[in-house]
């Protein structure tokens, strides 16, 4: 119910229908994304999840058009951005941010972190009349304080690094801010610090996100709803209390049972032998061959099915 | 430009200083020389010819009167004319071609192409050619020459660029929507500068030698102009009567290829950090599969460590990063280290065998297998002593792996050497083994190369591996933090099996709670290279004492159980070689007093139960 409510009251920001992308290489294509549809709210958390190799970090790319779509259309703001040109695109840049998964990668190590903030403050469309003080705001906006501006990126730890990377992302004052696996390099103290910051910063500025993960924990953390990915198709794609409270394919099951928590210590491990393996296996074959019927158990909850 | 690459690392370089000086001395010579000498070195004075060294020429005269040294001085300028404008040409013509092809894949196929088919040509033949197409004469030895070296720096820019821009970093700046030019200005140039200036000095260098090679071979630089390199060819028909005249270029020539040789080399080892550390994990592996079968022994310790402390070391100063460090398995039992990046745990457990990185070291503590101190031996017995008895399984399961070996060739080589079996009975025990981690298909695994195998099945293999001998103890370092969660729980469903089934102890390290939580009956919470807690896993997760253990769980908990707010703990782990005098956990403590931040707490024995915790709260 509160899920619709959210619907009613914010507009649709990005909408993505049937993209696919397929990988070819001399000896085989691999369909890295197949059909694959959802839509975001503004100012909502939509994530995928989903294990490595699934397809959803060529989606999250395609939808920051770092990758074209073989197919398929993505509808931002109700215009079409998968015809734009490069010149237009450029335009439309700073509405659209993405933070990557290895904080140690994703900084130039030549630029001071002013230098790097002040780069993507230059893109929005009314800029500040002081960059270097806007960048401090930016700085304590993401809990570092203004003494790290004539630093280089190579002084901080990863999950500091990551901060700078947010601030970053924040400073073109976007719509949509893409997060692929922002969390997984980092310590489960550190995870916590930063997960904390990004619903905060979501409740503060209105952004609406698209979080990319493979940990089941900080996905039900984020998100408002969920798309469960497995081999390039989204099986299963719900709230969260819908995809957590009654999960529906097999592979979402899977992916539940898959995941240890202190609760089940003891069992975990046992149960999760030779035999599962079977039956593991015995899942991922079916996911494979299902067609591309949605069935629907309520409203916002769809299945991928054959049946 | 020059200032930033320097200032990353500011330790002088001994082959920089060298080359610089040298070349100082030459350059000063070159300026301040036609000051000091009075010959013209273009006027014949035929009485005078052939005059060995002396007061007067001091480096002689050569067939046709001319002083030599005054010659030299302006030869050396000629050729650090020629050397400073090819190199100008060829770095500016070759960085514009590199960068173009990297970005631009359909000029990358025609500039490379350009670019292979000049370099199929040693460089030398290539300039003498042009340079006799061309005509003698110092414009177009440059354009000879530049032609010659620019497809060099084409191909290293190329390769630079073409790294970096597959970082992250690139991704993230042509999201903000920044032209190409930008980018290419402020991203790609400066961060392949360091090949890049690596490569002009040794172009300067080889641009040099290379005048001197076409002036000597009558090609370059025409007569009279004082030449290094023509100097070298006049002298070659005196060689035996007045050797001074070939000898003095000579040496010259030979001193500032050196000098800007030196440089060169210098600039890359102070500019390239991964030269150094280039060691795979698979030399590591092989280590531990040399033949030794042990004795039993009945000691109820298996492993035992004992105040361990490891020590890293830089070129500035040695700092602790582990510190203290003790405790014991037995037979059968299973332990499990957790902690942050960067506590030590890794560590700990590599100094058992000693594959900790050559500069890191064990300072002090022991290590006993048994009754056989692991610390104390060399080398070269512990490789003898641990093959069969400890199996190891590494976080990556590729790097464990040889990739240019089968499964089979690398299953079957540890049997082979510890247990002595027959060819038949050790491909049996390969396959039982490959079926034991849950492969289905072990003949057709058997068969394979490490890269058509998936990570999953790799990891299977690392531990069919590790098994392979019956070790009684097993290290893993990380085993499933590289592998999707399906898979992991499947390889946490083996381990817990192996052990079983094989009576192996089990030495596990993660960052992961639930994994160390769902193998070990024993845990050690490490924090800043310490033991802060340690305690049966129940009184771990149920009880936890140390304020840092604590944290973790309920970090944990909250995340497993779909908590809507999450707890924060402020501050980040403690850098290696920080140095904090009280309790390690006290900046980021809730509980903290003036004691903690003034007074390392011991590691005391817990009021209830075996457990022992290291914080001042309990004393």
């Amino acid at each position: 119910m509160t899920k619709q409510n959210i619907h009613k009251k914010h507009p649709l920001l990005l909408e993505i229908k049937n993209i696919s992308k397929s990988f070819v290489s001399k000896k085989s294509v691999l369909k890295a994304v197949d059909r694959v549809s959802f839509n975001i709210h503004s100012g909502e958390t939509y994530s995928i999840v989903g294990e490595s190799g699934c397809g959803k970090t060529t989606t999250a790319r395609m939808v920051i058009r770092l990758l074209d779509a073989d197919k398929g259309e993505i509808f931002f703001e109700g215009s079409s951005i998968s015809a734009l040109t490069k010149q237009e695109l450029r335009k439309k840049r700073h509405k659209m941010q993405i933070v990557f998964q290895n904080p140690y990668g994703s900084l130039n190590p030549r630029m001071k972190i002013s230098a790097l903030l002040a780069e993507a403050i230059s893109i929005r469309t009314e800029k500040p009349s002081n960059v270097r003080a806007e960048a401090k705001r930016l700085l304590q906006s993401v809990g570092l304080g203004k003494e790290n501006l004539d630093k280089y990126p190579h002084q901080f730890s990863g999950g500091q690094r990551q901060r700078i990377c947010i601030a970053r992302a924040i400073a073109t004052n976007p719509k949509l801010i893409i997060y692929d696996e922002p969390v997984s390099a980092l310590d489960l103290l550190v995870q916590a610090q930063v997960l904390w910051l990004l619903k905060n910063l979501q409740q503060e500025y209105g952004f609406a996100y698209l979080f990319i993960s493979h940990d089941l924990s900080v996905v039900r953390y984020m998100s408002n709803r969920i798309g469960v990915m497995y081999n390039g198709r989204i099986v299963e794609e719900g709230t969260r209390e819908e995809i957590f409270g009654n999960p529906q394919h097999g592979y979402t099951k899977l992916l539940f049972a898959s995941s240890p928590t202190l609760k089940n210590a003891d069992g975990f491990a046992a149960t999760n032998i030779r035999k599962s393996t079977e039956t593991y296996q015995k899942v991922l074959h079916e996911v494979k061959r299902q067609s591309n019927k949605n069935i629907t158990a309520n409203q916002t909850h769809y299945v991928l099915s054959d049946y | 430009m020059y200032n930033t690459i320097f200032k990353i690392r500011k330790k002088t370089n001994v082959y920089i200083l060298t080359g610089l000086s040298l070349i100082t001395i030459v350059f000063i010579f070159s300026i301040f020389g036609s000051l000091i000498s009075e010959f013209d070195p273009l006027r014949t004075a035929p009485a005078m010819r052939l005059t060995a060294p002396g007061s007067i020429h001091w480096m002689g005269t050569d067939d046709v009167g001319r002083d030599i040294f005054t010659r030299v001085i302006y030869g050396i300028k000629i050729s650090m004319v020629i050397g400073f404008v090819v190199t100008l040409i060829s770095g500016i013509v070759g960085t514009i071609a590199g960068i173009s092809a990297a970005y631009y894949p359909v000029t990358s196929k025609v500039i490379m192409r350009i670019v292979d088919s000049i370099m199929a040509f040693p460089t030398i033949i290539l300039a003498i050619v042009l340079a006799g197409i061309l005509g003698a004469g110092m414009r177009n030895i440059i354009i000879a020459l530049a032609i010659s070296y620019f497809p060099m720096i084409a191909r290293v820019v190329r390769n630079a660029t073409a790294e970096i821009l597959a970082t992250e970093y690139i991704e993230s700046v042509v999201v903000l929507g920044k032209s190409n030019t930008y980018i290419i200005f402020r991203y790609i140039l400066p961060n392949i500068a360091s090949p890049l200036i690596v490569q002009l000095t040794y172009t300067f260098a080889m641009a040099i030698l290379n005048e001197s090679i076409l002036s000597f071979l009558g090609v370059g630089i025409q007569i009279p102009t004082p030449s290094l390199g023509a100097m070298v060819s006049d002298g070659r028909n005196y060689i035996n009567t007045a050797p001074w005249i070939i000898t003095f270029p000579g040496l010259v020539i030979s001193w500032i290829v050196l000098s800007l040789d030196l440089m060169g080399d210098g600039l890359r080892e102070l500019l390239d950090p991964k030269r150094r550390h280039s060691k795979l994990r698979f030399k590591k592996m092989a280590i531990l599969q040399s033949a030794y079968k042990a004795t039993e022994t009945d000691m109820q310790d298996l492993l035992k460590i004992e105040n361990l402390t490891v020590v890293a070391a830089d070129k500035h100063d040695t700092h602790e990063i582990v510190r203290d460090v003790s405790f014991a398995i037995r037979n059968g039992e299973t332990m499990g280290i957790i902690g942050e990046s960067g506590c030590g745990k890794s560590i700990t457990a590599m100094s058992i065998l000693k594959l900790t990185e050559p500069n890191i070291h064990i300072a002090k503590g022991y290590i006993y297998w048994g009754d056989i101190c692991l610390s104390e031996l060399p080398e070269s017995r512990l490789r003898t002593i641990c093959g069969k008895e400890i199996g190891t399984i590494f976080q990556e399961p590729m790097t464990s792996l040889n990739p240019v070996f089968t499964i089979e060739q690398q299953l079957s080589a540890p049997i082979r050497l510890h247990l002595g079996l027959k060819k038949a009975d050790i491909h049996q025990r390969c396959i039982r083994l490959l079926q034991d981690v849950g492969i289905k298909h072990p003949e057709k695994t058997l068969k394979s190369y490490p890269h058509e195998l998936s990570g999953g099945m790799c990891q299977r293999v690392v531990i069919a591996m590790a098994i392979s001998c019956d070790p009684r103890l097993l290290i893993a370092d990380e085993p499933t933090t590289a592998l999707d969660v399906t898979i992991q729980a499947q390889i946490l469903g083996i381990l817990k099996e192996l052990i079983r089934t094989n009576h192996m102890a089990l030495l596990i390290i993660s960052h992961d709670m639930g994994v160390i939580a769902s193998l070990s009956e024993n845990i050690t919470v490490m924090y800043g290279g310490e033991i802060v807690e340690q305690d049966t896993r129940d009184s771990i997760i149920e009880r936890a004492a140390h304020p840092y253990t604590e944290k973790l769980i309920n970090a944990a908990e909250e995340l497993y159980d779909g908590a809507d707010e999450l707890t924060i703990v402020r501050g980040s782990v403690p850098r290696p070689g920080e140095h904090i005098i009280g309790c390690k956990f006290a900046p980021r403590c809730t509980f903290s007093t003036r004691r903690c931040h003034t007074e390392r707490p011991p590691l005391i024995r817990k009021k209830y139960g075996k457990g022992t915790v290291r914080c001042w709260k309990y004393i």
